[in-house]
């Protein structure tokens, strides 16, 4: 059963890449900040397990970014209303508008659109920002936190040897 | 490093087919939910639904057992559905647009009972909707009074002509005796003319020289003018005294007439006149006739905002703060508009107690301005129990929501009436035995205004008036006269604004009943009228001898102005005589 489990978890925290992991948290930031049963999170769902990216990240970050769409949901719909109701963006949205698979994405809807457009807005940027970040986490405060008296205790169970045994972490002290 | 991992592909798939088959297995109850909350909350009542069936190959959907709550009589359904079936245009659903070629209706019914009550909390404007016109609910079930009303009530309640104009005349002869105190207070009285006098004594005494003479004939000359200008002033006061008299004595000369004005007009508000018993036909068709239109027009005034919702994706100036996680769709032109919700056709079976009437709808929708076409609709059955055969037409035109015309046509030939009570008035309880009917209706509603014609021909009729607690001659002659009536018509005019209509319903049996009746009625009017002269001559007879009383005292008025004169014609009389003053003046 443990070996099971930790195979899950192999899986899940496979592809340990710093651009790996910035990328699963830039497609958690589209799938967490749009409304869920949108037609665009059916790519984000297909891109998130078909690319190499770390998945325990996607979801942990999903959900963040979940929260923060709840509190952020006025302002996505203001921002979603104006784009849709700007004057010289009116022919494209026509367009879109009679086109049966735009419809089917509800891109006329203020919330998705708002946060559809955020979310690609910020796109590069956190893609950039958090390999940096990691990168840099890597190189000056893991080993502090890897000699840390918890992860000391932790990495003495049995659990985490035997997934130490099935995992390809990279880069990291054993 | 391999960028794609295609195990992941896999999992895809899997999920997608997990999702698929989740809403596969739960798509009917999403449905079935979706249809009970929307129609509870259009409604406002309970909409229940037994089963919703989805299909995929061709896209469709069939609802079992439907039942809408009468929201006015929840233990009811105002309707209820054994089966609806139609089918869906796939790619309109996917652009959010139900578009259906044929919907079928199937055992359609009215009026079933529920098992348990259907009421929620019902909105503010549902309760405005569904609140019967008590205003219209009054005219009909006026009932016509077969007994000689209380005299003295009536003058209680009643405010009297005669008595206000008594009072008038009473204000008028104190404000007039005021004015003339004052005015002869002001006037040469008395004394003036006893001055008058003392001045000829002194000017009769002897007088020396001619300048005596002289100063004498002057003296006198000014005593001639000032009499005559103080009796022009006591003429002036007599002449405008006698005109104010003459002006008070016409009006209540004119009071004589007033009186009976109060009669006319308390006799019409309360008499048995013949043409009172005109309303009778109200009394026994307009109840009916009245709540079948309030009841139409409650379910007419519920649906209309059906006809042309602004719809789910909805473009607003300003919109309204959406519900969070929701968001506002945003409407944009259409190269082929097409309406959120339409059914081109609809097959409809109708079941009443007689048996069923099949019919069809067309351009069901709820944005007719969208679609640019009205809404039709043609029943009709000819395998009734009962009735030889019934049609209903009309249409709904919406398509400009400011200018809206709605029509509606209704036949039903040769319908067999059984036991029906035309009336359960307790002084006239009335039932149609048996009787055959042709009803036409023709209504239109025009912008909120409605103009309705419903004409009913009885024909072998055989009607019964009951005992009731009145079985004074006057409703013996009635009981006779409608239990020879064979047929009738009646025909009903139903026009104005929606909220506010009248019905005014006629029919040949007034005239039968006015003939029947009439002698009795002008009996009783007679007696009624006579009771009511003497009541209102009662109540009069003391403030009329008050104001006569009140006339006499200008007698002292008048003799003082005579008085006065007299005594300036004395004056003037002496001057000219012994004086050789001018009597040009004397009178």
């Amino acid at each position: 059963m443990l070996t099971i489990i930790a195979k899950i978890f192999k899986i899940l925290n496979s592809e340990t890449e710093p651009f790996q992991i910035s990328l699963a948290m830039c497609f958690a930031m589209v799938a967490g900040l749009t409304p869920l049963w949108s037609l665009h999170n059916i790519l984000i769902l297909l891109l998130v397990l078909l690319l190499r990216v770390n998945l325990t990240t996607f979801i942990l970050a999903w959900v963040g970014f979940s929260g923060i769409a709840y509190l952020l949901d006025p302002v996505f719909h203001s921002f979603g209303y104006k784009m849709l109701t700007t004057t010289s963006l009116q022919s494209l949205w026509t367009s879109l508008y009679n086109s049966t698979l735009w419809r089917l994405t509800n891109f006329n809807n203020s919330l998705l659109m708002g946060s559809l457009l955020t979310s690609i807005v910020l796109f590069i940027p956190l893609f950039l920002i958090s390999s940096l970040l990691i990168k840099k986490y890597r190189e000056h405060i893991l080993a502090w936190v890897m000699k840390s008296r918890i992860m000391q205790a932790l990495r003495a169970s049995k659990f985490y040897q035997l997934y130490q045994s099935v995992s390809d972490w990279k880069g990291l002290p054993s | 490093m391999k960028w794609l991992r295609w195990q992941g592909l896999v999992l895809f798939v899997l999920v997608m087919t997990i999702i698929g088959l989740f809403w596969f297995f739960l798509a009917d109850s999403i449905v079935k939910h979706a249809i009970q909350k929307t129609g509870t909350r259009i409604v406002g009542a309970q909409v229940e639904l037994a089963k919703a069936d989805l299909h995929l190959l061709p896209l469709g959907i069939t609802l079992n057992e439907l039942q809408v709550t009468n929201p006015d009589r929840p233990m009811s359904n105002a309707v209820q559905a054994q089966r609806i079936e139609f089918s869906l245009d796939t790619l309109n659903l996917i652009q959010r647009k139900i578009i259906i070629d044929t919907l079928s209706l199937d055992g359609i019914r009215f009026n079933t009972p529920r098992n348990k009550s259907g009421a929620v909390v019902s909105s503010e404007s549902n309760k405005e909707a569904s609140k019967p016109s008590t205003e219209n609910a009054d005219t009909f079930f006026k009932t016509p009074n077969f007994q000689i009303p209380d005299v003295k009530d009536i003058l209680a309640r009643e405010k009297l002509e005669t008595l206000e104009q008594v009072k008038l005349i009473q204000a008028d002869i104190d404000a007039m005796k005021t004015r003339w105190q004052k005015r002869l207070d002001q006037a040469p009285d008395q004394a003036t003319f006893e001055a008058y006098q003392s001045r000829t004594k002194k000017l009769q005494k002897g007088i020396k020289g001619l300048g005596g003479a002289l100063k004498r004939a002057n003296e006198v000359q000014q005593l001639q003018k000032d009499v005559d200008n103080d009796l022009k002033k006591i003429k002036k006061i007599k002449k405008d005294f006698e005109r104010d008299q003459k002006a008070l004595k016409n009006k209540i000369k004119q009071l004589r007439a007033v009186p009976k004005k109060d009669i006319d007009r308390i006799l019409d508000k309360y008499s048995l006149s013949a043409d009172g018993l005109g309303n009778l036909s109200q009394l026994l068709f307009g109840n009916k006739i009245g709540g079948y239109t309030q009841l139409a027009i409650t379910w007419y005034q519920r649906l209309k905002p059906l006809l042309n919702k602004p719809g789910a994706d909805q473009t607003s100036e300003t919109p309204e703060k959406p519900a969070r996680g929701e968001g506002i769709f945003v409407r944009f032109t259409e190269t082929e508009p097409l309406p959120d919700l339409l059914a081109s056709h609809a097959d409809a079976s109708i079941i009443i107690p007689a048996g069923e009437i099949q019919g069809n709808l067309k351009h069901v929708t709820t944005q007719q301005q969208v679609l640019g076409l009205p809404l039709l609709f043609d029943f009709s059955g000819d395998q009734i129990k009962d009735i030889e055969s019934i049609a209903l037409k009309g249409s709904l035109d919406h398509i400009d929501p400011k200018n809206t015309i709605d029509q509606f046509t209704a036949t039903i030939a040769s319908y067999r009436l059984k036991g029906m009570a035309l009336s359960e008035a307790k002084n006239l309880p009335i039932d149609l035995k048996t009787g055959l009917a042709d009803l036409n209706v023709a209504a239109t509603i025009k912008n909120n205004l409605l103009d309705a014609k419903i004409e009913l021909i009885m024909k072998s009729t055989e009607l019964e008036v009951g005992a009731g607690a009145d079985d004074s001659a006057l409703h013996k002659a009635l009981r006779a006269a409608l239990s020879d009536v064979s047929g009738f018509t009646v025909t009903a005019n139903v026009t104005g604004p929606l909220n506010n209509y009248t019905a005014r319903v006629t029919s040949d049996l007034d005239q039968v009943l006015k003939k029947a009746v009439g002698g009795q009625v002008k009996k009783l009017t007679a007696e009624f009228k006579d009771q009511l002269r003497q009541g209102i001559m009662q109540k009069i007879k003391d403030p009329l001898t008050d104001t006569n009383g009140r006339m006499s005292e200008f007698d002292g008025i008048s003799a003082e102005i005579g008085s006065r004169l007299k005594l300036g014609d004395s004056v003037t009389e002496i001057l000219a005589k012994d004086l050789g003053g001018s009597t040009k003046l004397k009178f």
